[in-house]
C-alpha cells in the first residue's frame, strides 16, 4: 500500500511541476523552461505507468523497461538542461575530479550488477554519469566565485541531490525490506518527490538571473 | 500456427509491384506503408525472442515487452528515411503515420487469421481501438518530430523523449486491455479520445500568437 501511495504522490507531484514549468515556458519562452517541462513530462509518464501497474495488478513491472525508458528520456532532458544553463567558461573547465566521479560510478555500477539486471544498470549508470560529473565540475568551478554565482551553485547542488537520491534509491532497492515505511527505499523516494519542486525553483532562479 | 512471413509475402507482393508502376509521391506512401508492415513482422520475431529470453508469460509480454519493441521498430524506418534521404520536415508527420497505419493493418490481419472473422462488432471495436492506438502513437511521434527536428539542440533528447511517450501510451493501453472487464472498453476508447483531445488542444494553441523559443 505504501508503495502505491508513494508512486501516486510522485506522479501527481511531477505532473504538477510539469504544468507549472509549462506555464513558465508559455510566459517567457526560455529554452531551460521547455527542457524542464519535458523532463517533468517524461518523469510523470513513467510514474503513471508504474502507478497504474501497481493499482491494477498489485505488483511492479519486473520483466522489461517501459517506465525506465520514460525516466531515461527524462534524464537526457535534464542533461540537456544542465548543458544549457552552464556558461562557456564552465563548459571548457577541466578538473581531475572526473576520475573520482568515474570511480564512484563504476564501483556503484558493479555493485548494482551483482544484484540486478546488467543491461539496465549499465544504461542507467551511463545516463547518470554526465549529470553527476557536470554538477561536481560546476561546483568546483564556482568555488572561486562569490555570491554572484550563488544561483548557479544552487542549480548544481539540486542536480547533485538528484543523482545522490537516485543512487540511494538503487542501493536501497538492492536490500528490499518490504512494503512498509521502515524500508529506506520509500524514504528516498519521498525525498525524490520533495526534490521535484526544488528543481523548478532552481531553474526559475537560473532563468531569472540569465544563466543560459 | 500462423506463418506470418508467408502472410507478409502475400500482402507485400502486390504492393511492391504497385510501387514500381505508380511512381511519383505515391511511391513514398506505399513504401512507408510496406515499411510499417515489415516493422510489424520484425517486431513479432523480436517479441517472441525476448519473451523466451526473459521467460515472460503472455501478460508480461503484452504489457511490458511488446510496447517497447513495437514502438522502437515503428520509429526505425522513419529515422532511416530522415537520416538517409533528408526530406522536408513537413513530410515527417505523413511518413510516421503511414508507417503506423501499415503496422496496424498487418497486426490486424494476423489477429484475424488467428482469431477468426465472425464477430463484426468486436472487430469494429478492435479496429478502431488497437488500430487507432498505433496511429495515435504515430501522431505523437510525428507531430513531435516535426517540432524536434527543426531544433538541432533537441534532436537526440527530443526523439528519445517522444519514443518514451509513445511507448508509455502504448503500454498503458495494453495494461488496461490486459486487466479486462469494463476497463477494456476504456482502453478501446482511449486512442480516439486522445485524438479528439489532441485536436482541440491544437486548436487552442494555434489561436495564440506563436513565439520562438529563446536560448
Amino acid at each position: 500500500m505504501i508503495e502505491f501511495i508513494d508512486n501516486l504522490f510522485q506522479f501527481f507531484m511531477s505532473l504538477f511541476c510539469c504544468v507549472l514549468s509549462g506555464v513558465m515556458y508559455w510566459r517567457n519562452r526560455r529554452q531551460p523552461c521547455f527542457l524542464l517541462t519535458c523532463f517533468y513530462g517524461c518523469f510523470a509518464l513513467g510514474g503513471l505507468y508504474w502507478t497504474l501497474f501497481l493499482l491494477l495488478f498489485a505488483q511492479t513491472p519486473r520483466t522489461f523497461y517501459v517506465a525506465e525508458i520514460a525516466w531515461l528520456s527524462g534524464y537526457s532532458f535534464l542533461n540537456l538542461l544542465q548543458h544549457t544553463i552552464m556558461d562557456k567558461e564552465e563548459k571548457a573547465f577541466k578538473s581531475r575530479a572526473f576520475w573520482p566521479v568515474l570511480a564512484v560510478s563504476v564501483f556503484l555500477l558493479l555493485f548494482y550488477c551483482t544484484f540486478g539486471d546488467i543491461f539496465s544498470n549499465i544504461v542507467i549508470s551511463v545516463m547518470l554519469l554526465p549529470l553527476f560529473w557536470y554538477s561536481v565540475r560546476g561546483l568546483i568551478f564556482l568555488r572561486g566565485f562569490g555570491r554572484e554565482k550563488q544561483t548557479a551553485r544552487f542549480f548544481h547542488v539540486t542536480i547533485l541531490c538528484f543523482v545522490i537520491l537516485e543512487h540511494c534509491l538503487w542501493l536501497s532497492s538492492c536490500f528490499w525490506v518490504g512494503d512498509s515505511l521502515t524500508n529506506p527505499y520509500f524514504w528516498f523516494d519521498f525525498l525524490l518527490t520533495a526534490w521535484c519542486p526544488l528543481l523548478l525553483v532552481a531553474v526559475r532562479k537560473a532563468v531569472a538571473c540569465g544563466l543560459h | 500456427m500462423v506463418y506470418i512471413e508467408n502472410v507478409f509475402v502475400c500482402i507485400a507482393a502486390p504492393l511492391l509491384l504497385a510501387i514500381f508502376c505508380i511512381g511519383g509521391k505515391d511511391t513514398r506512401f506505399l513504401l512507408h506503408y510496406l515499411a510499417g508492415m515489415g516493422a510489424c513482422l520484425l517486431s513479432a520475431y523480436i517479441n517472441t525472442f525476448l519473451t523466451v529470453f526473459y521467460k515472460a508469460d503472455v501478460f508480461n509480454a503484452t504489457v511490458e515487452i511488446a510496447p517497447v519493441v513495437e514502438e522502437s521498430l515503428k520509429l526505425l524506418p522513419v529515422l532511416f528515411y530522415f537520416l538517409v534521404f533528408e526530406p522536408k520536415i513537413s513530410e515527417v508527420k505523413r511518413a510516421v503515420i503511414t508507417v503506423a497505419a501499415g503496422f496496424a493493418t498487418f497486426e490486424n490481419i494476423c489477429y484475424l487469421i488467428q482469431n477468426g472473422t465472425e464477430r463484426l462488432g468486436f472487430l469494429l471495436i478492435r479496429g478502431f481501438g488497437t488500430g487507432a492506438m498505433h496511429v495515435i502513437c504515430g501522431m505523437i511521434v510525428g507531430n513531435g518530430l516535426k517540432y524536434v527536428w527543426q531544433r538541432s539542440w533537441l534532436k537526440a533528447a527530443g526523439t528519445f523523449g517522444l519514443l518514451g511517450a509513445a511507448i508509455t501510451f502504448h503500454a498503458i493501453y495494453n495494461l488496461l486491455i490486459a486487466y479486462g472487464g469494463s476497463l477494456r472498453y476504456v482502453a478501446y476508447a482511449l486512442p480516439l479520445a486522445t485524438m479528439l483531445a489532441g485536436m482541440q488542444v491544437g486548436k487552442v494553441f494555434r489561436a495564440f500568437p506563436q513565439r520562438k523559443t529563446e536560448r
